[in-house]
């Protein structure tokens, strides 16, 4: 008898969102700097971000020499991205794709090389290149948000100048049953044969100065005012991502400086 | 006290007035690791890298925690791997992931100690000279200033190819910048090069050269040099060089920097609690080893 009230309606008649989430808050996110740079040779930067169930590895290296010349820009350097997915990792509808020729890979790279553009000092390494690989291992929704979120990390961790730390979370906007507005989307949430009316906003920001430096949005608005309030709700989720982010770099740093006075025990993998 | 930024975050802050120049005591001046924004009537100072604020006076500089990349200061000790030979100039590999710097032809030394213009000979032969994987310590001679690669130059008798001996590759950033980078350790038995770019080659201890034969000295060097590299290095060398090796990588483990009198401690502490080479790098092992080098 109890079958008859699904969970799904639970949580809706609660207000609460599929995975138990309230509509303003963003998933739990977990962060890891510096996972593979634990060795000497492989110099660079690295980080590891899940968002919920998302979860995204980005390197960063350089600066160096383009590969051609003719890439090369006299003023400043050029942002070399790239996103890969991995095979075991669920890309949303389409089953199998080829991680090198699958157009939706191909445009969230493009934008995260513009989001990044509009970050880094590249005006200090003229006639170089950066390097910023990402690949997705686990995809439950928002991967551009997640790759942008750790590419950012990525880039802290290598020490590369940038503006601001980048944050990156999306919105989207329930518009067939309620009025309410949802901060950071899962797949279930963002994908439009999942029942949900889909308006999908991610959106990543410079956060202390408050800028947007990358906003998409593909679907049908109704009017302006719902733009508004889904970039509103988007922004504040890029706040409190960065909260997070923040967070995450006080906790690496601390661990280096307490490994460094001698009060913390060594976590790096031996050889033997 | 030390103060932590992040990317973004705003260290200080002073007014214009009327454009000009500001006198107030908040003014500063911009050091690495920072950008200048101004905003309305105010002009700030935003950390751009992730690291501990350091002032000196005016001069407000953001330093790191984690820096990987090296940037070459002219006359910097450097050790690098040939990575490939081009027309008239090698690529050497400075720090992996990095720009590669150069080695023109014209800043080698020709055997035979000759000052002469080099020839098309000179560059059909250049693989005699140096091949693909070989490690060499030389010195930074020019930073470029259009795009900062690095040219360098071997043109000192110091500087040569390295063989029989031991690399061992560190951040950049944990090698101090000090007078000598050419050293021997270990009751004169080691010779150590502590590269600034973060490689450090440890080999035995050469033959020093008296000063009466001052006039080929180049000549001599390079015959010491290949007697060592034909020579096979002697098993209880061998131990002393691993031993080196490991205490280095145990302050590379603790972040520590990476200093001759440090690792020379380490090396002495090590002998003195009875473990092997091998056993140094054991984790509780690295802990009380360096104890000492820690703030």
């Amino acid at each position: 008898m109890g079958s008859s009230i699904r969970r799904t309606d639970l949580l809706a008649l609660s207000n609460l969102r599929d995975d138990g989430r309230k509509p303003e808050e963003i998933r739990r996110m977990r962060i890891q700097m510096g996972p593979i740079t634990s060795t000497a040779e492989s110099v660079g930067g690295s980080a590891l971000v899940e968002m919920g169930l998302t979860i995204v590895l980005a390197t960063v290296k350089g600066p160096m020499a383009c590969v051609r010349r003719s890439d090369e820009l006299p003023d400043r350097a050029i942002m070399d991205v790239s996103i890969k997915a991995t095979p075991f990792a669920p890309s949303g509808d389409r089953r199998v794709t080829n991680p090198n020729s699958d157009r939706r890979l191909i445009e969230i790279s493009h934008m995260l090389k513009r989001a990044l553009e509009a970050t880094v000092l590249l005006h200090l390494y003229p006639k170089s290149r950066i390097e910023v690989s990402v690949v997705i291992l686990a995809d439950d929704g928002g991967r551009l948000c997640a790759s942008i979120n750790a590419a950012s990390m990525a880039l802290v961790d290598s020490g590369i100048p940038m503006k601001d730390l980048l944050c990156s979370c999306s919105a989207g906007y329930a518009g067939g049953t309620t009025d309410t507005t949802l901060v950071d989307l899962n797949r279930r949430e963002e994908s439009p044969n999942g029942g949900q009316p889909a308006v999908y906003l991610p959106c990543a920001m410079l956060p202390q100065r408050g800028t947007i430096v990358l906003s998409q949005c593909e679907s049908r608005l109704p009017d302006f005012d719902t733009l508004e309030r889904v970039l509103d709700a988007a922004m504040d989720g890029c706040r409190a991502v960065f909260d997070i982010l923040q967070a995450a770099i006080q906790e690496h740093a601390s661990k280096i400086l307490s490994i460094r006075s001698g009060n913390g025990g060594i976590d790096t993998p031996f050889s033997q | 006290m030390m103060q932590l930024v992040i990317p973004g975050q705003v260290i200080a802050s002073s007014s214009i007035e009327g454009g000009g120049e500001s006198k107030d005591e908040n003014s500063f001046l911009r050091g690495h690791g920072t950008y200048v924004e101004r905003v309305e009537s105010e002009e700030r100072l935003i950390a751009s890298v992730c690291g501990t604020v350091q002032r000196m006076n005016k001069l407000i500089t953001v330093i790191p925690f984690c820096e990987s990349r090296y940037a070459g200061n002219v006359g910097d000790l450097v050790v690098g791997r040939v990575t490939s030979v081009a027309t008239s100039q090698w690529t050497i590999s400075l720090v992996s992931q990095q720009r590669d710097a150069r080695l023109p032809l014209s800043g080698v030394h020709l055997p035979g100690g000759a000052q002469r213009v080099r020839t098309a000979q000179d560059q059909r032969d250049m693989r005699l000279f140096l091949q693909e994987g070989d490690l060499i310590c030389a010195e930074v001679h020019k930073v470029q200033p259009s795009d900062g690669s690095l040219s360098l130059h071997t043109r000192s008798f110091r500087y040569s190819k390295l063989e029989n001996g031991s690399l061992v590759q560190v951040p950049p950033s944990l090698i101090p910048r000090r007078k000598n980078h050419y050293m021997s350790m270990i009751n004169n038995t080691l010779d150590v090069l502590w590269g600034t770019n973060g490689n450090i080659w440890i080999q035995r201890k050469l033959k020093e050269l008296g000063g009466e034969e001052a006039n080929n000295l180049a000549d001599l060097q390079e015959q010491l040099r290949q007697e060592h590299a034909s020579t096979p290095v002697l098993p209880d060398e061998r131990q002393s060089i691993a031993r080196l090796r490991n205490a280095i990588e145990s302050l590379r483990l603790v972040h520590s920097m990476v200093t001759p009198e440090f690792a020379e401690e380490i090396y002495n502490r090590s002998v003195t609690f009875g473990l092997s080479p091998s056993q140094i790098l054991l984790p509780q092992n690295v802990v009380s080893l360096t104890e000492i080098c820690r703030q």
